[in-house]
């Protein structure tokens, strides 16, 4: 061969190995343009069934198969729920549409596409009945199989890590030697995209389900909520008139008015006077709630000196201060100290935190002090108690909920410093706690604007 | 027409030209095919038209661009180089 024999020789060599690889390319470019038809679906559809369907009928489309269908496990794996089926004759299919196929038992022993997601593996079925019984009658798919002239069917199983996920279903004309390259690559390179969207899709399903379900629980619960408040509200003022007598004739009885008393019998009526007064503290409470969360509270702000108020309730707790052995000592600016509040709220405020300081303190005392700082007036109530931890100063104003300290005292309701904090909020101030620990003592903050 | 769209995609507007060569076939401006005459004998003369450029890769091609139609197609339409 001469010189020019051999450089056409490798010409022709070139151009029929170029011509390979742009068959190559070509076979990916429309596998690549397929693979974004597909996953604008998946993109645009939310609805697992939606998206399964679109993507069968696009399927269906580009490779004119005589049926493409997709089923998806459920959440137990143990059976498979048709999801969507395309037949290039809709006449010929008798046993649509496919929420009249029945779910699939994953436990078969025979059917391909149980076989197929059991060993994670593709399958070829060479019957149709193999592959569609018994979803579907058994007349129905020797008249499918007739119509649809079905030769051979791929299985494909999706699986996510290990966990199968569903099953993509390929009907074909002829035999799955016969594949193309188009449809070789189409079929390794779609499986994991389908498989991801199908995923994606179920878990927005659950989502909303989720959602939903916590959106009917909520308003259960608001439902239960506002019956709650609505009978704390009429409880308490049924059982507050009852207290009230029952704490009158104690007192009376325990005056010594309506006779002498021997020992013994003081100190049951000391008692019942303190199991009356808790009793009463906790009806007050609870209507405060009651009234607080069912928005019912109305404040009446008025501007106010609240120097007097604090100096009365100081006067009110001197005696059970000295009862227990504890000073009390009240500092206060020497000029007024105008806010806006509702007198009897505030009042309610200042005698629960001086209230609780005496309660929880066994030695030392109590400081109240009043000052004024960058447009707000604050008060402080400081003692020489248990002290909070860091655990208390987290919850300490919730609803029923009582500080370490609380089991060394015997009335406590767990609901006085929750109504403290929203009163205080509700007149525009805040409350606030500090503490350095247990053993430490314990200083309650509140703030109000002044009147400007 | 779907063996020279298939042709296209790899070699481009060069398959519309080779296919205006095989004796039977007319090309139109438009890309409209015209058989005139055996169709089977004229497909056969398509494959070797690119055969002969492009050697038994440019036959696999053809025989990939009109696989899901063969089995609607009668035996003795279907050439034997597409089988």
């Amino acid at each position: 061969m001469g010189k020019k024999g051999t450089e056409a020789t490798t010409a022709e060599d070139v151009n029929r190995e170029l011509y390979v690889r742009n068959a190559e390319l070509a076979v990916r470019n429309k596998t690549l343009s397929l693979l974004h038809k597909i996953d604008d679906v998946t993109v645009r559809a939310l609805e697992t069934d939606e998206m399964v369907d679109e993507i069968v009928h696009a399927l269906d489309a580009e490779f004119s198969y005589p049926f493409v269908a997709v089923g998806l496990c459920d959440e137990k794996g143990r059976r498979l729920v048709w999801k969507a089926f395309a037949c290039i004759d809709g006449k010929t299919c008798p046993f649509l549409p496919v929420e009249s196929m029945k779910p699939l038992s994953l436990a078969s022993r025979t059917n391909a596409i149980a076989l197929a997601i059991r060993s994670r593996r593709r399958r070829v079925a060479s019957t149709l009945a193999s592959v569609l019984s018994p979803s579907i009658p058994d007349e129905h798919v020797k008249l499918f199989a007739k119509s649809s002239r079905v030769k051979s069917t791929l299985v494909l199983p999706l699986v996510s890590g290990d966990r199968p996920v569903g099953v993509l279903v390929v009907g074909m004309d002829r035999s799955s030697r016969d594949l193309t390259a188009y449809e070789r690559d189409t079929f390794s390179s779609l499986i994991g995209p389908i498989t991801i969207a199908i995923q994606k899709a179920e878990t927005y399903a659950r989502l909303q389900r989720t959602t939903k379900q916590l959106r009917e629980a909520n308003h259960k619960l608001r439902a239960l909520d506002a019956m709650k408040t609505e009978f704390l509200s009429i409880a308490s003022h049924q059982l507050r008139t009852p207290l009230a007598v029952m704490k009158g004739y104690i007192g009376l009885l325990k005056s010594g008015m309506m006779g002498p008393l021997v020992p013994k019998q003081d100190e049951t009526l000391g008692r019942m006077a303190d199991g009356t007064e808790q009793l009463i503290l906790l009806v007050n409470h609870l209507l405060d709630v009651s009234r607080i969360e069912s928005g019912r509270l109305v404040m009446r702000l008025v501007p106010t000196d609240i120097r007097g108020l604090l100096e009365g309730v100081t006067k009110f707790i001197q005696g059970k201060a000295q009862e227990r052995g504890l000073t009390l000592s009240c500092e206060m600016p020497e000029v007024p100290v105008n806010v806006d509040v509702d007198v009897e709220k505030v009042k309610e405020v200042f005698m629960n935190l001086l209230d609780n300081a005496v309660k929880y303190t066994e030695t030392g005392g109590v400081k109240v002090r009043m000052w004024t700082e960058g447009g707000l007036a604050k008060v402080s109530v400081s003692d020489t108690g248990r002290g909070l931890t860091a655990e208390d100063l987290e919850k300490l104003f919730q609803k029923f909920v009582t500080g370490s300290a609380s089991k060394h005292v015997q009335t406590t309701t767990g609901l006085g410093l929750y109504v403290v904090r929203k009163l205080m909020e509700a007149m525009g101030g805040t409350a606030i706690a500090e503490s350095q620990g247990t053993g430490t003592g314990s200083t309650f903050i509140l703030t109000f604007p002044l009147k400007k | 027409m779907r063996i020279i769209k298939d042709q296209e995609l790899v070699i481009g507007p060069l398959a519309w030209r080779e296919a205006g060569k095989v004796v039977g076939l007319k090309i139109g401006a438009d890309h409209a095919v015209k058989v005139d005459g055996d169709s089977r004998s004229i497909l056969t003369g398509l494959v070797h038209q690119y055969e002969g450029l492009f050697g038994p890769a440019s036959v696999q091609v053809c025989r990939d661009a009109v696989r899901s139609l063969l089995p609607k197609m009668s035996e003795e339409d279907v050439p034997d180089v597409l089988k």
